[in-house]
């Protein structure tokens, strides 16, 4: 049971604001996805976790002690990088061996299984795997690592669909036998969305969303239907996206949806439907 | 501690194929060299000297040594700090240990009274055993330091300064040959003063345990840099 806090985190590249004061607490057990637009800072934030980068002001607790340089707090996290950083030249089979010599609660059975299950050749060198071989390698690592926080940066890169639901179903199993805190980064949102219980959205280096993503669901809604009347209805309403088409015109709105709102949507003849968490997260990290 | 342990075991077993390849290359240079003896016996023939292969081995090692295992141990949960000391460690005993082999096999050569060219005797002039092995130490830990610090040093550079660093030695060169112009060539005399000393000439015989005791305090000195380079350093790509 691991709990992470990141205070008032910053990270700047040369004039690059990477990060900008990102408060954020993850609690024990729980499943996040860190959802964001390419350069948002999603990579940035989990490599500050897992002290490959350093925060250029801020800090990152695990279990309130420092992530900074702290090895018995690393060794409580796996994080799996999008790009390979193991040695090429290394083979697989080395590779969870020095694994299992880094992280002690490492399952090297079920490493070994998982890599029958995903068809691994545990005899090949790294240099040697495909794109999406190189994920399922790591992604091997990252489930038998036994570490109490993994953080996966883009997991299903380059797996094809079979690969991609086996990894989701073995991601399941693993957590309901062994709890533990796991942070995903990825961009097939619909794909993850029902593994996920917290969601977190990242924005040109700022937070903001970190929301249950059943709360976000139900938070989210779209109304369509005559242009004047769409407007008059989300005069005064969050809303974060809207499509228009010639008199046609639809809004995603992100706020509560009380029965007074029911009432006027119905009055003015709208259309109402619910939205879909990759919908609303690109009309989120657009608006 | 257990940490340091487990990078220093992994640094080791990354050393091993490549410490095996420099061993291989000395072997079949006195193989070379007994095959030269019997075929062409009082020709005073010999192939390169032995314990230059290792030099410059050992020193190739240091400059491959960093990038990769960084990314791997920080990928495994172990700290810039710990790397450090387990880098210390494992360069500390590769050293001992390639020294010892070496200063066997170039012991077993001579007592086979086969010609052979070895730097230590060139620069010595004596053939003791025990002055090859300390002289030996300090130079393999000195190089395999000195290659980690430039691995660093490129490591931590940006594109641009790369490129400074390695027109640096020329300007370097330039800068020490003007000085020197401009002293009436006392720099010159300043720095093969030191040499001479710190490498054990200035008595009447040469000490080669000077010299080692010298590298190892340069090294040591390297040592305390690459310590500031490593403790900022951050993955990259």
């Amino acid at each position: 049971m691991s709990r992470i806090e990141i205070r008032n985190v910053s990270k700047n590249f040369n004039k690059t604001n990477a990060l900008k004061n990102v408060c954020l607490a993850l609690e024990p057990n729980k499943i996040y996805g860190l959802m964001g637009r390419n350069g948002a800072g999603k990579t940035t934030l989990l490599n500050i976790i897992s002290n490959k980068l350093f925060a250029s002001s801020g800090e990152v607790l695990i279990d309130g002690e420092t992530a900074v340089e702290n090895d018995n707090v690393q060794a409580k996290i796996f994080c799996m990088a999008e790009k390979n950083i193991y040695p090429v030249n290394m083979k697989v089979k080395d590779g969870i061996k020095w694994t299992k010599e880094f992280y002690p609660k490492f399952n090297t059975k079920y490493a070994y299984e998982l890599a029958n299950s995903f068809e691994l050749n545990t005899d090949k060198k790294i240099k040697d795997l495909s794109t999406g071989y190189n994920s399922v390698f790591t992604l091997i690592l990252g489930l038998a690592s036994g570490a109490s926080v993994i953080l996966f940066d883009e997991p299903v890169l380059g797996l094809d669909a079979n690969h991609r639901e086996l990894f989701y179903r073995e991601l399941i199993t693993n957590y309901i036998e062994q709890p533990k805190t796991i942070v995903i980064s990825t961009h097939l949102i619909d794909e993850i969305a029902e593994v996920l219980e917290e969601i977190i959205i990242i924005k040109d280096g700022e937070i903001i969303l970190s929301e249950p993503v059943d709360k976000v669901l139900l938070l989210g809604y779209k109304v369509s239907g005559d242009c004047t009347k769409v407007d008059k209805y989300t005069k005064h309403k969050n809303v974060i996206r809207e499509e228009t088409m010639g008199r046609f015109k639809a809004a995603t709105v992100y706020q509560n949806l009380d029965n007074v709102d029911k009432e006027s949507i119905e009055l003015l003849g709208l259309e109402i439907a619910t939205v879909k968490l990759q919908e609303l997260i690109i009309s989120l990290t657009n608006s | 501690m257990n940490s340091i342990i487990r990078a220093t075991k992994y640094q080791l077993t990354m050393f091993i194929p490549q410490s095996l390849l420099c061993i291989s290359i000395i072997a079949l240079n006195i193989l070379i060299s007994i095959t030269v003896s019997y075929l062409f016996p009082g020709s005073g023939i010999s192939a390169g000297s032995s314990d230059s292969v290792a030099i410059i081995w050992i020193f190739i090692i240091g400059l491959i040594s960093f990038t990769s295992t960084f990314k791997f141990m920080l990928s495994n949960s172990v700290s810039r700090k710990s790397l450090f000391w387990a880098n210390i460690l494992s360069m500390s005993i590769l050293s001992v240990a390639l020294a010892t082999v070496v200063t066997i096999l170039l012991w077993l050569v001579s007592r086979m009274n086969i010609k052979i060219i070895v730097l230590y005797t060139l620069i010595y002039k004596n053939n003791s055993v025990i002055g090859i092995f300390i002289w030996l130490i300090g130079v393999f830990f000195l190089l395999i330091i000195l290659g980690w610090f430039i691995n660093m040093v490129y490591y931590r550079s940006s594109k641009g300064m790369a490129y400074v660093i390695s027109f640096s030695p020329f300007i370097l060169s330039g800068l020490i040959i003007i000085i020197n112009l401009t002293t009436n060539g006392k720099l010159f005399d300043y720095i093969i003063k030191f040499i001479v000393t710190a490498m054990g000439f200035s008595g009447s015989i040469p000490n080669p345990y000077v010299g080692a005791l010298s590298m190892l305090i340069f090294a040591a000195i390297i040592c305390i840099f690459n310590y500031l380079l490593i403790r900022k350093a951050e993955i990259k790509g």
